[in-house]
């Protein structure tokens, strides 16, 4: 178990003079700082002195340059320390990282400009750096710091462990198996396999140098070398299945992380062939339209025309009865001149009194001025011009030109609509969507899917090859065994090899129900600490899956699929506590503001669950997040030190003990 | 070690049920040595063939 005891910053950050804070063992100290006083740069503190690098809130690593304090950086003092004194393992460290320009450097800006050194004392005696470097990896290995040193960002990453695909969730899980202890099983049975081979090797070796099992020792030995071959093959494939399902999760993740972009670029192209659709359209119904208006002069005609034709077929008409009536009256008049020559009725035949013969008279005289003969080409002239203008007589052809015209107005207006999304898409949203990143990216996933089939397909093949070569190897261990009498070198070789191989079944045997039984004990503890932090009571507790992902369950067992970001921060410290109460590897945990997201129902039931996290808990907050009232409230018993930040000036920041 | 307490339980359990032959002392000590010697593969592996190898010599001592 890991202590923290003294953390002590020189010209670190804001941290102008050399400042101390003192832990005491077990329980909860609170460090108060308004914002930009330095919280963060304690949490760097302890990152510093441990790792050797500093991170920004967002996770991104700090330049050296950022580190130093500004005011005595300006003064040419670029030299900064921390020094953290701790216990672990039965041993008392003092921990020194210092950073300073490289010699000859007097302006250093890049972190290249910069030297660091780094000094552990164990128990008051100064370690070499190889000695250093393996107690820090022992003590507290960066890969799982995140447990211990944390800050809300952080906390919402846990989110990720439900998403088995993701790189980070992936990245995450493997830290919580190292913090649980997981390698230590898994680098055991893989050193246990090594040997058993080297055993195996020895076995056969030995086999060979004795004559009655020298044919089997020759075959053992190229048994356990095409075997090894098949393994390292068998290797080779699983690396490359490694690599291509991280292939495989960042292609998914980038697709993912532009779906919103990629949907939009869908649509982009569904309305770009829409588009192409509507203005083939529009070319037909111009075209139509074209050839409609082809014959447009012949309309402005057409009212004239159709006066004229309706007037030409009067006055034909008209001729037409004039030259009959020319006719009839001619007949006529011969018919009464001979009628007044002969003095007797042409029609009747009867004689004609004088009285009819003056009647008779007159009206010839009427008939030769009425019957005047009139122009016999008018009804032909006639009769021509309306041959010549009827066929201007046209049907109402404005009515398709106005359907035309209204269908075109529509294909534009649709094609326009279609465009200005299609412009929205391209100028907005795509903007924020790497369209290229998207289509290299399917391609890679396509690409990688289909490689990893092939590898699939090959480990199946060589996993069934290994099988057939481990049976035929157990065969020939059992003859050799029979074989091999009283040689003593044999026998004692196969027992080598016979005491691996059973340690190495039992740590492969160990890795799956050691994995087994910590899921189910981490899922019972963060289950615990979740409903005494939730202030939900309808909630039963959490699930855990396989990569530890935990899922809020409620009381009628069923999953709650989405939650806030502040219930995203309880699971995530359920998660911590539930770690840190089933991990070999314990220690303090220091929080940097862990509260901005939560409600102060959560807040409050948070702090109270703060000593059950861990034994020794640093807490980084400002008054606002946390009430030092409250806190003492809160915390009766566990509360065992305050600090507060101080603010000399925007650069220089001094820790009082309040 | 103590750090290492539930993880040694469970080998534990497995060893009695499935391999009673071997000694708890071995397996602890092979956990001892991974654990100390996460970060050294080498180290670790003669270290641990070296463990294995005085058990036997105990054993072969035995008779």
């Amino acid at each position: 178990m890991l202590q923290f005891h003294r953390l002590i910053l020189t010209n670190f950050g804001p941290y102008k003079d050399t400042e101390v804070i003192e832990f005491p063992v077990g329980g909860v100290t609170i460090v108060y700082g308004e914002n930009m006083r330095g919280k963060t740069t304690l949490l760097n503190g302890f990152r510093f002195a441990l790792f050797g690098t500093v991170l920004t809130r967002s996770l991104r690593p700090l330049h050296y340059h950022d580190l130093v304090n500004w005011e005595n950086a300006a003064l040419g003092n670029h030299k900064a320390s921390v020094e953290l004194w701790f216990s672990g393992h039965g041993h008392s460290y003092r921990l020194t990282r210092i950073l300073d320009a490289k010699p000859g450097i007097d302006n250093p800006i890049a972190d290249t400009d910069y030297i660091q050194q780094c000094f552990l004392e164990q128990d008051g005696a100064m370690l070499n750096e190889a000695q250093t470097h393996h107690i820090l990896a022992v003590l507290m290995p960066e890969e799982i710091s995140r447990f211990f040193l944390f800050d809300g960002e952080l906390l919402q990453q846990y989110e990720e462990l439900l998403r088995q695909e993701s790189k980070m969730g992936q990245e995450i899980a493997d830290a919580i198996e190292r913090i649980l202890g997981v390698p230590v099983l898994k680098k055991a049975r893989s050193i246990l396999n090594l040997l058993v081979q080297e055993a195996q090797v020895a076995e056969g070796a030995a086999a060979r140098r004795n004559k009655s099992t020298t044919k089997l020792g020759t075959e053992y030995g190229q048994a356990n070398a095409e075997c090894q071959a098949l393994k390292e093959e068998r290797q080779r494939y699983l690396t490359a299945r490694v690599d291509l399902q991280k292939r495989q999760r960042a292609a998914e993740e980038t697709i993912q992380r532009n779906q919103q972009g990629a949907a939009l670029l869908d649509e982009a192209r569904r309305l770009e062939g829409e588009v192409a659709q509507l203005r083939g359209k529009l070319l037909e119904q111009q075209n139509a339209l074209k050839a409609e208006m082809a014959e447009a002069w012949k309309w402005i005609l057409a009212p004239r025309v159709a006066e004229a034709v309706a007037r030409m077929r009067k006055d034909l008409q008209r001729a037409r009865e004039a030259q009959l009536d020319v006719v009839y009256g001619k007949k006529l008049l011969d018919l009464l001149q001979a009628s007044l020559a002969l003095n007797e009725c042409q029609a009747c035949g009867q004689g004609l009194a004088v009285s009819s013969q003056e009647r008779i008279a007159l009206e010839i005289q009427n008939l030769q001025s009425a019957t005047s003969p009139n122009d016999p080409t008018i009804v032909p002239k006639l009769q021509r011009l309306l041959d010549a203008l009827e066929p201007f007589q046209l049907a109402d052809r404005l009515s398709v030109v106005s359907s035309l015209r209204s269908q075109i107005d529509s294909l534009l207006v649709q094609i326009n609509d279609r465009d200005t999304r299609i412009r929205e898409i391209k100028s907005e949203e795509m903007a924020r969507v790497n369209q290229g990143e998207i289509l290299d990216a399917r391609q890679e996933l396509n690409s990688v899917l289909m490689e990893l089939g092939v590898v699939e397909e090959k480990l199946k093949v060589l996993a069934e090859q290994i099988d057939k070569k481990e049976v035929d190897i157990a065969a020939m261990q059992q003859k050799l065994a029979a074989a091999a009498g009283a040689d003593e070198r044999l026998a004692k070789e196969r027992r080598r090899r016979e005491v691996l191989q059973s340690l190495y079944e039992l740590f492969e045997e160990g890795v799956k129900l050691y994995k087994h039984r910590l899921r189910e004990r981490v899922e019972r503890d963060a289950s615990e600490l979740f409903r005494s932090m939730t202030s939900e009571s309808d909630y039963r507790g959490l699930q855990i899956n396989d990569h530890y992902g935990l899922t809020i369950v409620h009381k009628d067992g069923s999953p709650i699929p989405v939650r806030s970001s502040g219930a995203e921060h309880v699971v995530a410290l359920s998660l911590m506590g539930a770690l840190q109460r089933n991990a070999p590897m314990r220690g303090p945990v220091v929080m940097d503001s862990p509260f901005g997201r939560l409600d102060d129902v959560h807040k409050k039931n948070i702090v109270r669950a703060l000593p059950q996290l861990t034994d020794q808990v640093m807490l980084l907050v400002f008054e606002a997040e946390l009430n030092p009232r409250l806190a003492h409230d809160l915390l009766p018993q566990h509360l065992k030190a305050e600090y507060a930040l101080e603010r000399i000036s925007a650069r220089h920041t001094q820790i009082r003990k309040s | 070690m103590d750090d290492l307490k539930d993880l040694l339980e469970v080998l534990d359990e497995l060893r009695q049920s499935k391999a009673p032959h071997l000694p708890q002392a071995l397996v602890e000590e092979i956990i001892r040595i991974q654990s100390e010697w996460h970060d050294d593969d080498t180290e670790a592996k003669r270290r641990i063939g070296a463990a294995v190898q005085r058990i036997l010599d105990q054993e072969g001592a035995a008779g």
